[in-house]
């Protein structure tokens, strides 16, 4: 969608959880470096991987997971 | 030592013996394997030259003194039962992306040295002149180089405690992304195999090995630099 970008409060709600990058990888069954780089807002996640991370810290997708303006 | 007692450093201490004889196996078999190929070339006719009977067996068995002991080392030992837990897994499949993406660097560096021989055994096609046992091993074994790297980086043939590692969204996303820079380069390539084709038909035909190497070696470049960008700024643990 032209004007948005999807951002993310990923590293906040695993910090609040005290969860390192390496352990909500395995709970999610994907590799640190795809935890990194969602956090970093560099990957953009499918569907998918947005509804797991989701699902890993018993949170709906929207808690995590926001459209903001992008005027760049 | 075994048993619930290991420690994390134990366990990936004796994953390391383990995987340094599949490592060592490896390379014996695929060593016995050019030297098979040599002794294979051999059976075809065309070329006058061939290996006299003592370099014909000399050959012959280092091939499969290599095979052979290659197998053995692979088949040795077992993996720690500890190790199968995810968390080693995926220490595990970390370790292997670091040398995977080593790989992905040296490979360019080896198709390079193979390119000279490669395009000397074109030039001999395009000539005219029959195919020497040597022009025939160095295009099987430029062959079978580039198709495994190529299988390397589509991600084929990876084992399934490495996958949530190796073949998650992010390194899929990164492979597909490599891949269209070397369709993009063979693309232009060909295109340009092509144009050269009217100039100089023997000169196009010695330019076709550099576009498959440069279609090779492109993605394999393109990844490791996606894979280096990708891991900065993690966190350990």
């Amino acid at each position: 969608m032209i004007g948005y970008r999807l951002r993310n409060r990923l590293k906040a709600a695993r910090a609040e959880l005290g969860l390192t990058q390496t352990e909500l990888a395995l709970r999610v069954g994907v590799s640190r470096k795809t935890i990194n780089t969602v956090e970093n807002e560099v990957f953009v996640p499918s569907t998918t991987l947005a509804l797991a991370l989701a699902a890993a810290f018993e949170r709906p997708v929207e808690a995590l997971f926001y459209l903001s303006r992008d005027d760049g | 030592m075994q048993g619930a007692t290991m420690t994390e450093n134990e366990i990936l201490g004796a994953v390391r013996r383990f995987e340094w004889r599949r490592k060592v196996g490896l390379a014996a078999i695929l060593t016995g394997a050019v030297f098979a190929g040599a002794v294979a070339v051999q059976f075809v006719p065309g070329d006058p030259n061939h290996f006299t009977l003592v370099e014909f067996l000399a050959v012959g068995a280092t091939a499969a003194i290599l095979l052979v002991g290659g197998l053995v080392l692979m088949r040795l030992g077992r993996i720690p039962a500890e190790a199968r837990t995810p968390r080693i897994a995926m220490l595990r499949a970390e370790r292997l992306q670091t040398r995977r993406r080593l790989a992905f660097m040296l490979m360019p560096l080896s198709l390079v040295f193979m390119l000279p021989a490669t395009v000397t055994a074109a030039a001999h096609v395009a000539a005219g002149r029959p195919i020497t046992h040597i022009d025939l091993f160095t295009a099987a074994a430029f062959t079978a180089f580039s198709l495994a790297f190529a299988l390397m980086i589509a991600g084929r043939g990876m084992n399934n405690w490495a996958k949530p590692v190796l073949d998650d969204e992010l390194s899929r996303e990164l492979r597909s992304r490599a891949l269209a820079a070397g369709y993009a380069v063979v693309l232009t390539g060909v295109a340009a195999v092509f144009v050269l084709a009217f100039v100089s038909r023997s000169l196009a035909v010695e330019l076709i090995p550099v576009v498959a190497a440069l279609g090779v070696a492109a993605p394999a470049i393109r990844l490791f630099m996606l894979e280096r960008a990708a891991a900065a700024g993690g966190e350990e643990g």
